[in-house]
């Protein structure tokens, strides 16, 4: 059977709409409340870490090139720890899809469908969740490839039309913060730029192994980039007191542009529907990726209820939080597991190869 | 009550015992014998094997040395060459003494080809064929000439696919005619032909083309395989070929391209695809085929560059407006009404207001008209041609609106789509097209803006699982970068153009010499 079967253009496409989500509409609000005017430097910080945790998650993948976290795992630390961790990574990947798939929810509930129940549209984005799931991997490597364009177009979108706007002294001071306010907002970008560890999983199937490294660090540091942009000129556009109170603020950015000659008056259910490419491909990638490893670690036989029960537990877990707030809440609880979830697994492993090969 | 229903359960998996049953038990005990010395007995079994009918006709000829007899069926033969036959057998017998054998093999008597076998199925095979079979009194061994009538018709343009400039010719009902028609377009020793017969009972002449060394022959073989598994009795058309071999048989959208124009075929042979083509058929099925191919025509190499791309575009814009018009207008109108500006708003509220039904409604019953009026018109007989235009243009367009059933915008954007479908020129994409419509504008007025991007993604999804002979559906698009993708959206210029697509992974990727 031949397992390679997301080439390099797909991986780099999945990295990087896998990236692009949330963190686009919120981040802004997110870190101008931190560190304001110096959003910049947290932005930039968080993309050095993320860079060194990829440096870490891709040494460690160097070791297993045709296994997945649950093989790796397996052949490291046995069986038994090994469900473990794959537990760990599922309910991970389960966390971050249903609080994606709620954010989403409350978003198109705001914007675009106020009258519609929310548990219709929550199971709507499911549906086309679970439908991929039905594929194989390959179709998802395709699908991502398909809406890359979508995702970065809605990212340059935005950077197009507040440019000519762009008032400089939003942006000033250039450097002005301290310590814990750096330190709690490089977190937040941090976790925007999360999508690393869907490597995990995907590494097994990709073909071109040799160039694999510079188009994952390519990818990362071109979303990382294209954030920074983003968050600046988002500052810029609206000043710093008025983005710290916007609860989505590039879509009110959408909301008080006004584009001469194009006939739709809302010009931020355009950019809202670009950005539900986004929002489809990171829920669709985080919840295959929780699918697959379920269907792992269970037996063979199990594998026909797996989907109706990984779909009954996502769908109750959307439904959770009470508000926005709530959702964010859940969003960041998810967001500091991955992080932390993924380093220390990957420290642990990398480690215990390392002993492992001084004692022989 | 039970045990009638199970009755009639049984009665369905029951076997009759049908005289035809039994007929064909006998043919196969007895086809695959070797041919007997005594020729009364040889005609006597392959009467039996065609059950006495009444279209396979025997002839007994004699001569002073040799006693034959020709077996053939009527109609597939051309008598007056098979008379010509009869009387040089009868002249020149009387003056050469020599063996049958001899006679056939230094073509004293037959200037066409010749086969020879010593068995009943292919004896019966070459009969079935149309080919003349010659038993001969005492021979263990008997012949086949080649006396074949061809009742086709002549070549002419394509109904179906019409271009402006370049060959006019088109495929007709003969797979060695059109055979003929692409190696006349491609002279060169790796076009390679293999003949296969397929479909139980129709014994189809089909062929695969590709050339050598640019196809992958791992798509060849693919498709050899799946060819020679096809386990169907009739193959009226080349496109049961395609029904029959398809990757997906259940998908919405065509996987594989038919064409009737040569030049069409002969050039997707140069990008290294295959050709499949059936006997009896003007249709050659390309494979395989990648979702953007439907959207070209081979006009566009025809055409100089600019004018290729211009049209390309216009038809991009036309698939778009088939597919998304109405939804589009649906979602705008019914469900996301603040994000249209006043001075547009106004309008379409008050048209609407007169109208009894609710928008999808509307929409549907105006759609479906359209398809009602659409279907009508294709098989239409040519004189009744102009009523269906007079009851759709007047009736639906101008009475409909004046009488308040329908909006007049509606109308407005129900005929662009309908003008918009007419530019995609694959019939079976436009198919499609107006099928996956009907699934936008029920989640468009449902979910709106969000119920339309649902359905769409959904829809693209489901394309990229689809592959056409292991090529996926929606290359280059998901497969390679955005430069691949430009490439193959529109043309390049032929002074730029160096390589095939990539994604039909071809043993010889280079067009130049060099």
């Amino acid at each position: 059977m031949n397992v390679k079967r997301i080439n390099i253009f797909q991986i780099r496409a999945i990295l990087i709409t896998v990236t692009t989500g949330i963190g686009l509409i919120t981040l802004p609000r997110v870190l101008a409340k931190e560190t304001s005017t110096t959003s910049w430097l947290p932005m930039l910080l968080g993309l050095i870490l993320i860079l060194i945790i990829s440096y870490f998650i891709l040494k460690l993948l160097n070791h297993f090139p045709n296994s997945d976290i649950y093989e790796i795992s397996k052949n490291v630390l046995g069986k038994y720890i090994s469900i473990i961790v794959c537990l760990l990574f599922i309910s991970y990947f389960i966390l971050v899809s249903s609080s994606t798939v709620r954010f989403t929810t409350d978003v198109v509930n705001i914007w675009m469908l106020p009258l519609t129940p929310m548990k219709v549209i929550i199971l709507t984005l499911l549906t086309i969740a679970s439908y991929i799931c039905f594929k194989k991997i390959e179709t998802l490597g395709r699908f991502c490839t398909v809406f890359l364009i979508f995702n970065v177009l809605s990212v340059v979108l935005v950077l197009f039309f507040t440019f000519p706007s762009l008032k400089e002294y939003n942006l000033r001071p250039f450097f002005h913060t301290n310590l814990s306010h750096l330190f709690r907002s490089t977190k937040a970008s941090l976790l925007s730029l999360l999508g690393i560890e869907t490597l995990f999983i995907f590494n097994k199937f990709i073909s071109d192994k040799i160039n694999i490294k510079p188009t994952i660090y390519k990818s990362i540091i071109f979303i990382g980039l294209l954030y920074v942009l983003l968050v600046e000129f988002t500052i810029g556009y609206f000043g710093i007191d008025q983005v710290k109170v916007l609860v989505f603020p590039v879509i009110s950015l959408f909301k008080t542009i006004e584009i001469r000659f194009f006939i739709f008056e809302r010009v931020e259910l355009f950019f809202l529907t670009l950005w539900l490419t986004a929002a489809f491909t990171t829920i669709s990638i985080y919840y295959y990726c929780g699918f697959y490893l379920l269907t792992k670690i269970l037996p063979k036989r199990l594998s026909r209820l797996v989907l109706p029960f990984y779909l009954v537990i996502t769908y109750l877990l959307a439904q959770y939080p009470q508000n926005n707030e709530d959702t964010i809440k859940l969003l960041n609880l998810a967001g500091n597991t991955g992080i932390i979830l993924s380093t220390s697994i990957t420290l642990l492993l990398l480690i215990i190869i390392k002993l492992r090969g001084a004692n022989k | 009550m039970l045990n009638k229903l199970k009755h009639l359960f049984s009665l369905t998996n029951k076997k009759h015992d049908f005289p035809y049953e039994s007929n064909t038990k006998s043919q196969n005990y007895s086809i695959k014998e070797t041919i007997d010395s005594s020729m009364s007995k040889n005609v006597h079994k392959i009467k039996e094997i065609f059950g006495n009918s009444q279209d396979f006709k025997f002839r007994e000829i004699s001569n002073s040395s040799n006693k034959i007899t020709l077996l053939y069926i009527n109609g597939l033969v051309h008598e007056t060459s098979l008379n010509e036959f009869i009387a040089e057998y009868l002249s020149i017998k009387t003056n050469i003494e020599s063996s049958i054998e001899a006679l056939f093999s230094q073509q004293y008597l037959a200037s066409t080809s010749i086969e020879r076998s010593n068995n009943y199925e292919e004896l019966v095979k070459f009969i079935l064929n149309g080919l003349v079979v010659v038993l001969v009194e005492g021979y263990k061994i008997a012949y086949a000439l080649n006396f074949i009538e061809s009742n086709t018709r002549n070549i002419a343009d394509s109904d179906l696919e019409k271009n402006l400039r370049g060959p006019r010719d088109a495929f007709i009902e003969d797979i060695n005619t059109n055979i003929a028609l692409i190696r006349k377009r491609i002279k060169s020793t790796t076009l390679q032909v293999d003949n296969l017969i397929v479909g139980s009972r129709t014994n189809t002449n089909t062929a695969i083309l590709y050339i050598r060394d640019i196809a992958n022959p791992k798509i060849v073989n693919e498709a050899k395989e799946r060819l020679s598994q096809i386990d169907y009795d009739e193959i009226q058309d080349g496109t049961f070929l395609a029904h029959l071999v398809s990757d997906n048989p259940i998908t919405v959208f065509p996987l594989m391209y038919p064409t009737e124009k040569p030049d069409r075929a002969a050039s997707s042979l140069l990008q290294g695809k295959l050709i499949l083509l059936s006997d009896n058929s003007p249709t050659a099925i390309t494979l395989p085929t990648v979702f953007i191919d439907f959207l070209h025509v081979q006009d566009d190499f025809y055409e100089r560059f600019y004018s290729a791309i211009a049209s390309r575009i216009i038809r991009y814009i036309g698939a778009f407006l088939a597919v998304f018009s109405t939804p589009m207008y649906i979602a705008l109108t019914s469900v996301n009404v603040d994000m249209l500006p006043t001075k547009l708003a106004i309008p379409f509220s008050q048209v609407r207001y007169v109208v009894p039904f609710p928008l999808i409604i509307e929409a549907l019953i105006m759609e479906i008209t359209l398809e009602i009026l659409r279907e009508a018109g294709l098989r239409i007989p040519s004189p009744i041609g102009p009523a269906i235009s007079i009851v759709g243009g007047l009736v639906v367009g101008q009475t409909a609106v004046n009488a308040g059933l329908i909006s007049p915008f509606l109308t407005i954007i129900v005929a662009l789509s309908a003008i918009g479908s007419f530019t995609v020129t694959s019939v079976d994409l436009v198919i499609s097209l107006r099928i996956i419509k009907f699934l936008f504008i029920v989640s468009a007025g449902i979910f709106g803006l969000y119920g339309l991007g649902a359905s769409v993604t959904l829809l693209v999804i489901h394309c990229c699982s689809l592959t056409s002979f292991g090529v996926p559906y929606f290359a280059p698009f998901s497969e390679e970068g955005i430069k691949n993708s430009l490439k193959s959206l529109f043309r390049q210029p032929f002074i730029l153009d160096f390589k095939r697509h990539s994604y039909y992974r071809t043993k010889n990727e280079k067009k130049v010499r060099k």
